[in-house]
C-alpha cells in the first residue's frame, strides 16, 4: 500500500525495552510492529491511553530512540538508521516536533528567545541578526505573539498556553513538512486549546504542513483530523478515517475509550458501570490479543494468537470479531 | 438543608521574596452555600483559584495562605459553626469524619511500603475510636463491597496497581468513616480515560448510597455533566456563575461560561470553535472592576469600574456581571 | 554589582564575607611585612601581645602577627590550587560521562571509583615521607588536587543523567544544538552551583589536610602556613609554657577560615540553586 505521495512511512517498527538485572529480566514490547503512512498534507492523529506506544513512536521517528526492528521512510527514502551528519541536519529542518508540558520544553534557566534565535542559526534560516529578528517575529507573530512581549523572558514568566505556542512558533521558523505534536493541549486549559488546535487546521490548509497529533483526547482529535489509528500496548488495533473510526467503533477497545469520554453535555451521562483493570503488567504479559482480559466479547482464539490486521469497511481492524466479514487482509 | 457555607471569603498568599511582599488574591471574596445530599462542582481553570478555595474549606491554612476575611461555617448538629473559631484539635477531631479531603494526585498518598489492608488500619486506627481488630476489619470489608473494590487489593502493595485502581483505594479509604462532606481535588485528572470513568463513576455510587454532599473540584467540564448536580464557575478568585448543571451547558450567561462552553469539541461536531481570546489574569496584579472585561466581548466603559457581585437572575441562577445586574436594577 | 547586594541580603553571606575580606586583607598586608617569615630570631623571644608586637612572639624570635600574615595567605594557595585543580578534572570527566554514557561513561567511572577508594591519607603520608622538605606548596597543591575531585564527577554526572532526560534536551536537539553546545549552555547553569558549593568545600578539605600533614611534621616545615604555625607551637610546647597566643593565633585564625568558607559556600549555592533562581526571576520584574 506504498502511495508515492507520501510523505512518511513507517513499515513494522518495533520497540523492545529490556528491563531488570542479569537475573530476572522483563521483556516490555512498547511498541509492536506498528504500521501507517502519511501523505501531505493530511492532519493524522496516533491515539492512545498513557502506556499504548504513541510517545515512543514519535522519539523513534526524531530519531531519539533506535528502534529494535522495522524501518523509516521519508519521502521514499530510508532514514531508519541515519548516521550522516548532514542528512540528519535536513531530516531535523523538515520534521520538527512540540511536547506536551509547556513548562518543560524550555530550560527554566534559559530565556525563551535565544531557542527561536538558535533554531535560525543553526539551520541557516537567516544570515545576519536583523534577518533573524524579522524571521523570529514573523513566527511568533503566527502564533498570535510577537518578538516584543517574548524578548529578553524567562518560561516561567509565561503561561501554559503562551509556551506551548512559542514552541509552536519555535517548530515552524525551519519550515518543516511534518509537524510531531506531542500531547500539545494536554497541559493547557480547555478555553485555550482550540486556539493551538485550530493552529494546526491553519498549517494544513495554508502551509501544507502534515501533522502527526498524538493525543489521549478523541473529542479533539475528531475535530482536527481526517485519519486517526488507536494504540493499545503498542498495537494499532484500529486504523481509518475519523468519521468512521469514531462515530462506528469496531474494535472493542475503541467502542470502549469512545464511551468512557466524559461528554461535555449532562443529557449524555454514563450508564454503566464499566470493569477496571487491577494491575497493568498482566496486559502487557499477556499472549494474544492484549486486550483479551476485559473485552466483553472474548473469544478462545483471541487469549492464544494474537489477531491479524483485516480491512473492512475502509477501516483497518485488529481483531478476530471481524476476520470471516473481510474484504481482504491487509498488509 | 445547607452543610458548608461561606461568607466573603478572602485568603490570599503573602510572599515576600528579595524584600518586597506580595499578595496572590487567590480567593477575592466568594460566596457559596452547599447543600446535603448534592454533588457540588467548581469548575474553573489553572491559576483560578479553585484549590486554595477548597483548601480554605477544609481549613488547610499554612502560611504563606492566610485567610484575610470571612468565614467558612459547617452545620454541626444543627449549629453553625465558623472552622477558623475552632482550635486545632478541635478542627481535627471534626475531620475525617465529618469532613474528608483528598487532594490532587493522592495515588501517591498511599505508603508503598505497607499492604493496602495496613493503611487502612493506621487511617482507621488514628481517626476513630474502633478498638477491635475484628471489627475494623469487617468494617473494611463492607465498605470495599459497597464500593465496588475487589477484596483481592487488600493484600496488595500501592505499586502493583493500576493507577486507577490507586486512586479509588485512595477515594475507598477517606470514605470509609462515612464522612458528611467529601472534597475532591482533581480526583481523576492524571489518570487515563477509562480509568477515569471508573473514578468518577465510584464517587457517584459513594454519594447515591451515602446521600452525603460531595464537592468536586476539576477543570474537566465533561466530568462535571456527569456528576455535578451543581456547578459553581470560578475566575480570578471569584465566582462569577453558579447554577443547576443543565443550566450552565444549555443556558450559559457569563461570557466566561458561553466561552468556554461553546468551545467544548464533542464527537460527531466538525463546527469551527474558537477559544477565549487573551489568557487568565496575573493574581497578583489583576484587573480592576471585572476581572474578565480585558477578554470580553461585551466589554462597556464601566466593567472596568464597577465590580459585579454575584446576583440571582433566574431560580437557582446566579451570575456576577453587569449585562446582568442592569436588567435587574430595570 | 547587583549580584552582591542580592547575596548581602543572606545573613549567613554577610558574616562569611566579611571575615574572609578581613583574612584577605591580612593576606594583602604579608607583601607589606617588614620581616623575612622563614628567618628566625628577628625578634625577642616569648613575648606576650603588645603594642609593638601585636601578637606577640614566638620561641623562634618571630613576629606571630607577621608569621600569619603569611601562613593565610599560602594556606590560601595550597587551598585554591587544589580545589581549581580538581574541579577542572571533575568538570571534564562529570560531563564527558554523564552526556556520552555507554563506555566512555564505564571507563571514566571506573577510574573514577578507583580513586575513591584510595586510602588517602596513607599515601599521602607515604608521599610527604619520600619527598619530604622538598614538597613546595605548589606541588601539594597539585597532589590534593588529584585527590580530590572523584567525589564531584559523580555528582556532575549525575545531574547531567538527569537533565539528558528532561524535555527541554529534545528541544535543544530539535533546535539544531551540537551536543558541546548542548552541554554547555543547557546543562552548565545547573552544575554551577554544585562546583561553587563543592571549590569551597574543596578549599576547606585542603587545608585541614594540610594542617594535618604539617602537625605530623611532613610538609616542608619552613614555609609559614598555619598548619607549620600549629606545627612549632605544638613541638614547642607552647601550651605548657604558657606561650598561649603562639597556639592560640593558629588556632583561631583556622576556625575563622573554615568557618567563613562554610558559610560562603552555603549561602552562594542556596543562591544559585536553579529552584530558587526560577523562583527569582519573575518575582524580580513585577
Amino acid at each position: 500500500m506504498r502511495d508515492n505521495n507520501e510523505l512518511l512511512r513507517i513499515e513494522g517498527l518495533t520497540k523492545v525495552f529490556s528491563l531488570g538485572s542479569i537475573f530476572s529480566r522483563v521483556r516490555i514490547i512498547a511498541v509492536n510492529n506498528v504500521s501507517f503512512g502519511i501523505n501531505s498534507p493530511e492532519i493524522f492523529t496516533l491515539a492512545g491511553e498513557s502506556g499504548s506506544g504513541k510517545t515512543t513512536v514519535a522519539r523513534i521517528i526524531l530519531g531519539f530512540i533506535e528502534p529494535t526492528r522495522g524501518s523509516i521512510f521519508y519521502r521514499g527514502n530510508n532514514i531508519t538508521n541515519l548516521k550522516n551528519e548532514e542528512a540528519r541536519n535536513l531530516f531535523r529542518r523538515d520534521v520538527q516536533a512540540i511536547f506536551q508540558n509547556p513548562f518543560e520544553t524550555f530550560n527554566p534557566l534559559r530565556k525563551v528567545s535565544d531557542y527561536l534565535y538558535e533554531t535560525c542559526w543553526s539551520f541557516k534560516v537567516s544570515r545576519d541578526k536583523e534577518e533573524s529578528n524579522k524571521i523570529v517575529d514573523e513566527a511568533l507573530k503566527g502564533v498570535g505573539l510577537s518578538l516584543e512581549e517574548v524578548r529578553n523572558k524567562y518560561p516561567g514568566e509565561f503561561s501554559g498556553g503562551q509556551l506551548q505556542r512559542i514552541s509552536v512558533a519555535r517548530a515552524l521558523i525551519t519550515k518543516p513538512k511534518l509537524l510531531i505534536a506531542d500531547e500539545p493541549v494536554s497541559m493547557v486549559d480547555a478555553s485555550l486549546r482550540m486556539s493551538i488546535v485550530n493552529l494546526f487546521k491553519e498549517l494544513k490548509e495554508k502551509n501544507n504542513v502534515s501533522v502527526i497529533y498524538i493525543t489521549h483526547d478523541l473529542a479533539t482529535a475528531y475535530y482536527v483530523s481526517e485519519r486517526i489509528a488507536i494504540m493499545f500496548r503498542g498495537e494499532i488495533v484500529e486504523m481509518g478515517p475519523v468519521e468512521k473510526i469514531l462515530m462506528e467503533p469496531k474494535h472493542p477497545y475503541t467502542m470502549l475509550l469512545k464511551e468512557s469520554i466524559p461528554e461535555p453535555d449532562p443529557k449524555m451521562k454514563w450508564q454503566e458501570s464499566i470493569r477496571l483493570l487491577t494491575s497493568e503488567e498482566e496486559e502487557y504479559l499477556m499472549k494474544g490479543c492484549k486486550f483479551a482480559g476485559r473485552c466483553p466479547y472474548v473469544m478462545d482464539i483471541c487469549k492464544r494468537e494474537v489477531p491479524n490486521n483485516v480491512l473492512i469497511d475502509g477501516v483497518i481492524v485488529k481483531c478476530y470479531l471481524y476476520a470471516s466479514k473481510s474484504e481482504k487482509t491487509a498488509v | 438543608m445547607s452543610i458548608l457555607k461561606a461568607e466573603n471569603l478572602k485568603s490570599f498568599y503573602i510572599l515576600d521574596i528579595l524584600g518586597t511582599k506580595q499578595s496572590v488574591m487567590a480567593v477575592n471574596g466568594v460566596n457559596l452555600e452547599i447543600k446535603e445530599n448534592e454533588i457540588y462542582g467548581i469548575a474553573g481553570e489553572s491559576g483560578c483559584g479553585k484549590t486554595t478555595l477548597i483548601k480554605t474549606l477544609y481549613g488547610m491554612i499554612e502560611p504563606p495562605l492566610n485567610v484575610i476575611d470571612g468565614g467558612v461555617f459547617y452545620n454541626i448538629d444543627g449549629k453553625f459553626i465558623n472552622i477558623f473559631s475552632l482550635s486545632e484539635e478541635e478542627l481535627r477531631n471534626i475531620r475525617w469524619e465529618y469532613v474528608s479531603y483528598i487532594p490532587q494526585g493522592s495515588m501517591s498518598v498511599l505508603n508503598p511500603v505497607s499492604k493496602i489492608s495496613d493503611s487502612f488500619w493506621d487511617f482507621i486506627k488514628a481517626h476513630s475510636n474502633y478498638k477491635d481488630r475484628v471489627e475494623i476489619e469487617d468494617s473494611i470489608k463492607e465498605h470495599l463491597n459497597a464500593v465496588g473494590l475487589p477484596l483481592e487489593i487488600l493484600n496488595a502493595y500501592p505499586h502493583q496497581l493500576s493507577g486507577g485502581m490507586r486512586q479509588r483505594v485512595t477515594i475507598a479509604l477517606a470514605t470509609i468513616l462515612k464522612p458528611k462532606i467529601i472534597i475532591a481535588d482533581e480526583p481523576s485528572t492524571a489518570l487515563d480515560v477509562v480509568a477515569q470513568r471508573g473514578v468518577i463513576q465510584l464517587l457517584k455510587n459513594i454519594q447515591q448510597s451515602q446521600k452525603n454532599t460531595i464537592i468536586l473540584v476539576t477543570h474537566d467540564m465533561g466530568v462535571h455533566a456527569n456528576i455535578s448536580d451543581r456547578i459553581a464557575m470560578m475566575y480570578a478568585g471569584k465566582i462569577i456563575e453558579e447554577a443547576k448543571t443543565e443550566e450552565i451547558f444549555e443556558n450559559p450567561l457569563h461570557p466566561y461560561t458561553k466561552y468556554l462552553i461553546s468551545s467544548l469539541p464533542k464527537i460527531g461536531d466538525k463546527s469551527y470553535k474558537v477559544s477565549a481570546p487573551g489568557s487568565p489574569p496575573s493574581l497578583i496584579n489583576p484587573p480592576t472592576g471585572c476581572k474578565f472585561h480585558p477578554r470580553c466581548d461585551n466589554f462597556k466603559p464601566e466593567c472596568k469600574l464597577k465590580e459585579p457581585k454575584l446576583i440571582e437572575v433566574s431560580k437557582g441562577h446566579k451570575v456576577a456581571c453587569l449585562l446582568y445586574s442592569k436588567e435587574m436594577e430595570q | 554589582m547587583g549580584l552582591l547586594k542580592d547575596l548581602l541580603r543572606d545573613g549567613k553571606f554577610k558574616f562569611g564575607f566579611i571575615t574572609l575580606c578581613i583574612l584577605l586583607f591580612l593576606v594583602i598586608l604579608s607583601f607589606f611585612s617588614p620581616y623575612n617569615p622563614t628567618i628566625w630570631n628577628v625578634a625577642p623571644r616569648d613575648l606576650p601581645p603588645s603594642l609593638k608586637y601585636i601578637l606577640g612572639t614566638n620561641s623562634q624570635g618571630q613576629d606571630i602577627f607577621w608569621q600569619t600574615t603569611f601562613a593565610i595567605r599560602n594556606s590560601l594557595v595550597i587551598a585554591s590550587i587544589a580545589a581549581l585543580f580538581s574541579r577542572v578534572i571533575a568538570i571534564i570527566v562529570g560531563l564527558v560521562a554523564g552526556y556520552r554514557g555507554g563506555r566512555m561513561d564505564r571507563v571514566l567511572m571506573s577510574i573514577n571509583d578507583s580513586f575513591l577508594v584510595l586510602p588517602l591519607f596513607p599515601i599521602l603520608i607515604l608521599i610527604s615521607t619520600l619527598i619530604k622538605g622538598r614538597l613546595s606548596f605548589v606541588s601539594l597543591g597539585l597532589i590534593l588536587g588529584i585527590f580530590g575531585w572523584s567525589w564531584d564527577a559523580r555528582v556532575i554526572r549525575s545531574q547531567i543523567l538527569s537533565l539528558r532526560e528532561r524535555e527541554f534536551t529534545f528541544t535543544a536537539i530539535l533546535s539544531g544544538s551540537k551536543t558541546f553546545h548542548l552541554v554547555l549552555k543547557e546543562y552548565l547553569p545547573f552544575v554551577i552551583p554544585i562546583i561553587f558549593s563543592t571549590i569551597i568545600n574543596n578549599m576547606s578539605w585542603a587545608i585541614g589536610m594540610e594542617i594535618t600533614l604539617a602537625i605530623l611534621g611532613l610538609s616542608n616545615l619552613e614555609i609559614p602556613t598555619l598548619g607549620t604555625m600549629l606545627h612549632w607551637a605544638i613541638s614547642y610546647q607552647a601550651m605548657l609554657l604558657g606561650l598561649w597566643w603562639w597556639l592560640l593565633t593558629p588556632v583561631i585564625t583556622s576556625v575563622l577560615l573554615f568557618v567563613s568558607l562554610y558559610l560562603l559556600s552555603v549561602s552562594i549555592s542556596e543562591y544559585l540553586d536553579p529552584r530558587t533562581r526560577i523562583q527569582r526571576i519573575g518575582i524580580a520584574k513585577e
